[in-house]
């Protein structure tokens, strides 16, 4: 039950989310008996059950935290049958939808049920979503999935080719969602599916996909078109230290320098001590060994964070003055390579 | 949710005409301005929401719906509107107009309106058809979250995992627009904790979604320069007095607030709805004070309900388990993360909007530092518009450069 509402303790039976390291969340189902390997060691289900969330675990090499599930981590932690809708798109669907509690919302398809659970949360407890899925198997999936989490009495997952057969159904919904191949085919039983005031959402990869459907919804009297892209550049926080160059100048300055000369980015100025096999995602690295030694350091960096922070002036000042030490300074910094693309979101209304 | 709503009086209203929008409370006996169109209150009263108008001759007409639509129109967000020509032909030349100077000044001289001899200079006009559809057409719709932020230009921000039943802190400084986008996820069940700088309460903005009072019963605040009195415990133990000062804040009613404008930077459309609900309330209170006596009961038992609110509000934080943190203001978010943390339940998650990105790398480092938090996320969202036309699909050419920064995390302890 912990995705319908907020709880403090563990039960047997909650799906939890382990977290191990920044984006490497991994989850199960809480029972007696049963024991889970990480990389930190065995962890045994009665260990946790009982135990708060949000709380460190020991494991015999290292910690992790048990969290609580939400839409935006279950995003991350979900079993990918197909290819998934991240945060950025899905806060921008919601919103942009109207969704509140008590909206009846119609998506086709349900894919691993990412964006269901974000919607499912949008419109309980007094509204419903109808997910529709063409593949038999994933459809199963998603339902047991709902229901293990406690969301069955809000959705209602069906197992049908929508472009063919249609929604079924009439006038009932605020909203429809489409993240199919061709949702041109299915803009006529969508048009059904709405109220008046209703809003679409299509989501397409590809401009031609957007421009067939946009010409759909315009043939069948939608309105406000509006067609978007939305990325997070998500910034990772390094302390970054830039040597000085030797201008050759008097002899007690040139001392100072040499003490140090390559430029360095010391990821928070924390030994990463612990080789991580997650090789690309810088973040994840930097995470991992900071969240596990920070308890030994918070004596020492909290104070030296604290005054800089009381007292930002002085030590720039003192920086720009001299810097003969070179420059160093936090630098939140955008990644080399990012996503450039998930795909289109059309939006419309229907009055 | 969508029943077919009608406008009330005294709700408030936004009008959308392409990509102009904007809010107006709706009263029978007001007039209102909207793209230099005045329309009257008592037209409006009754009309449903969704509705089309066009203005005709200063009077409303439900617009008709035209049947077939084609996507060729010049703005991708009207479909079939016979605008979109391209101006080749349109030439700047006294010509155009066949209306002489001598002709306007003989008609203003018969006593003809200035309206009627627009129209004549339209209708005299051979470029006026030519360059683009010229029509009073707006449509009338329901506020909410999305489309209020339509009307303040701002970019999409994210809700962390506020739902129906949570209890959620707030702190923002957007005239309420966080606030009443929170309330309307919580659709009348949870609890919003407005926590606002001493005398700064505006949240004007909620009232523009049209919330009714089972919905606006979800909202607490809390004025956090009682914070320290409440952690020390002499806020609760002498409740009178707290309730005393805290008259400045709280005493505001629900929607509509009284506040030092001088204080933020409201857009200009934010401010004159402000002045306009305070004229309101001025026009009020005389009447109020004429009836003496039972005035002064009255402000007793007013005086008690703020006391009440002032502890339940109060109980909400020392529960320390709010299931969200959501700040958006312009103060120094570090020192607010640092003292609200606390009461933030773990495993639960906060958020932090700020226009800059250097406060918020100095909230990660000590939430990193101090092992407070875990998924630390720094983002900045791109957001890009399209015109999609056949054979003329390209990006807007202008676009937002930033929707400001967002730092996200995740409350543990060790």
């Amino acid at each position: 039950m912990s995705f319908s509402g907020s709880k403090t303790l563990m039960e047997e039976g909650d799906t939890v989310l382990l977290y191990l390291g920044y984006d490497n969340i991994v989850q199960l189902q809480l029972a007696r008996g049963r024991v889970h390997q990480t990389r930190y060691g065995a962890i045994k289900h009665e260990h946790l059950i009982g135990a708060p969330y949000g709380a460190k675990v020991d494991c015999p090499k290292g910690w992790v935290y048990p969290l609580q599930p939400t839409a935006e981590l279950w995003t991350l932690a979900l079993p990918h049958r197909t290819q998934i809708l991240y945060t950025p798109d899905i806060s921008l669907i919601v919103l942009q939808l109207h969704l509140k509690p008590g909206a009846v919302v119609v998506e086709a398809g349900t894919g691993s049920g990412s964006l269901s659970h974000a919607l499912i949360r949008s419109v309980m407890p007094s509204g419903h979503l109808h997910t529709f899925e063409f593949h038999a198997e994933r459809c199963a999936a998603a339902r047991a999935e709902f229901e293990q989490h406690g969301l069955g009495d809000y959705v209602t997952a069906r197992h049908r080719d929508v472009c063919a057969q249609g929604f079924e159904l009439e006038h009932v919904a605020d909203a429809v969602f489409l993240d199919l191949p061709a949702p041109w085919e299915c803009i006529n039983s969508a048009k059904q599916a709405l109220r008046q005031g209703g809003r679409i959402c299509t989501f397409s990869p590809c401009m031609e996909q957007v421009q067939r459907t946009c010409e759909e919804l315009c043939k069948h009297g939608f309105e406000d078109l509006s067609t978007v892209e939305c990325l997070a550049r998500n910034f990772s926080v390094q302390s970054v230290r830039m040597a000085p160059i030797d201008f050759g100048d008097s002899q007690d300055q040139k001392g100072d320098t040499q003490a140090s000369h390559s430029s360095k980015i010391s990821k928070t100025d924390l030994p990463s001590s612990q080789g991580k096999a997650d090789e690309s995602e810088m973040e994840t690295e930097q995470q991992d060994s900071e969240t596990r030694t920070a308890a030994e350091n918070v004596g020492d960096t909290l104070v030296r964070a604290e005054t800089q922070y009381a007292q930002p002036n002085s030590k720039a000042t003192n920086q720009s003055g001299t810097r003969s030490k070179g420059a160093e300074f936090k630098s939140a910094a955008p990644p080399n390579v990012m996503q450039g693309h998930t795909g289109f979101l059309t939006f419309a209304s229907l009055y | 949710m969508a029943e077919q709503r009608v406008i009330q009086e005294g709700d408030c209203v936004l009008f959308k005409r392409d990509e102009h929008s904007k809010v107006f409370q709706i009263f029978r006996k007001r007039q209102i301005f909207f793209e230099k169109t005045k329309i009257r209150g008592d037209q409006l009263v009754g009309q449903a929401y969704g509705t089309k108008f066009e203005v005709q001759h200063g009077k409303l007409v439900a617009a008709v719906p035209l049947p077939e639509k084609s996507l060729t129109s010049a703005d991708n967000t009207g479909c079939g509107s016979v605008a979109g020509k391209d101006n080749r032909n349109l030439v700047a030349s006294e010509e155009n107009q066949k209306l002489s100077q001598e002709e306007i000044m003989k008609m203003k001289g018969e006593g003809l309106s200035g309206q009627e001899i627009v129209g004549k200079l339209v209708e005299q006009s051979e470029t006026f058809k030519t360059k683009t559809e010229h029509m009073v057409e707006f449509r009338v719709l329901q506020p909410n979250a999305s489309l209020l932020l339509d009307v303040y230009k701002q970019t999409p921000f994210k809700i962390c995992n506020v739902m129906s039943g949570a209890t959620v802190a707030v702190v923002e400084s957007c005239q309420g627009l966080v606030l009443g986008a929170v309330m309307e996820r919580m659709g009348g069940s949870g609890r919003v904790l407005h926590l606002y700088p001493g005398n700064d309460m505006n949240r004007h903005n909620v009232k523009n979604f049209n919330f009714t009072a089972e919905h606006m019963a979800v909202l607490h605040e809390f004025p956090l320069n009682k914070l320290a009195s409440l952690e020390n415990g002499t806020l609760l133990s002498s409740t009178s007095t707290g309730a005393v000062e805290s008259d400045r804040g709280t005493g505001s009613s629900d929607a509509v607030s009284r506040t030092d404008e001088g204080n933020s930077k409201a857009a200009t459309a934010a401010d004159s709805d402000n002045v306009k609900s305070d004229e309101v309330q001025m026009g009020d209170s005389p009447e109020k004070n004429i009836q003496g006596d039972s005035a002064q009961a009255d402000r007793e038992a007013k005086k008690q309900e703020r006391t009440e609110k002032l502890k339940a509000a109060a109980n909400i934080l020392l529960e320390k388990n709010l299931d969200s943190l959501l700040i958006a203001t312009k103060h120094d978010p570090v020192p607010l993360l640092l003292r609200l943390l606390p009461y933030v339940a773990p495993s639960r998650c906060v958020v932090i909007f700020c226009q800059h990105k250097e406060p918020l790398v100095e909230c990660y480092t000590q939430v990193r530092e101090k092992g407070l938090g875990v998924q630390l996320r720094l983002s900045e969202s791109w957001y890009r518009e399209y015109q999609v036309l056949p054979s003329r699909t390209h990006p807007l050419m202008s676009m937002s450069g930033t929707g400001g920064y967002l730092l996200s995390f995740i409350r543990v302890t060790s």
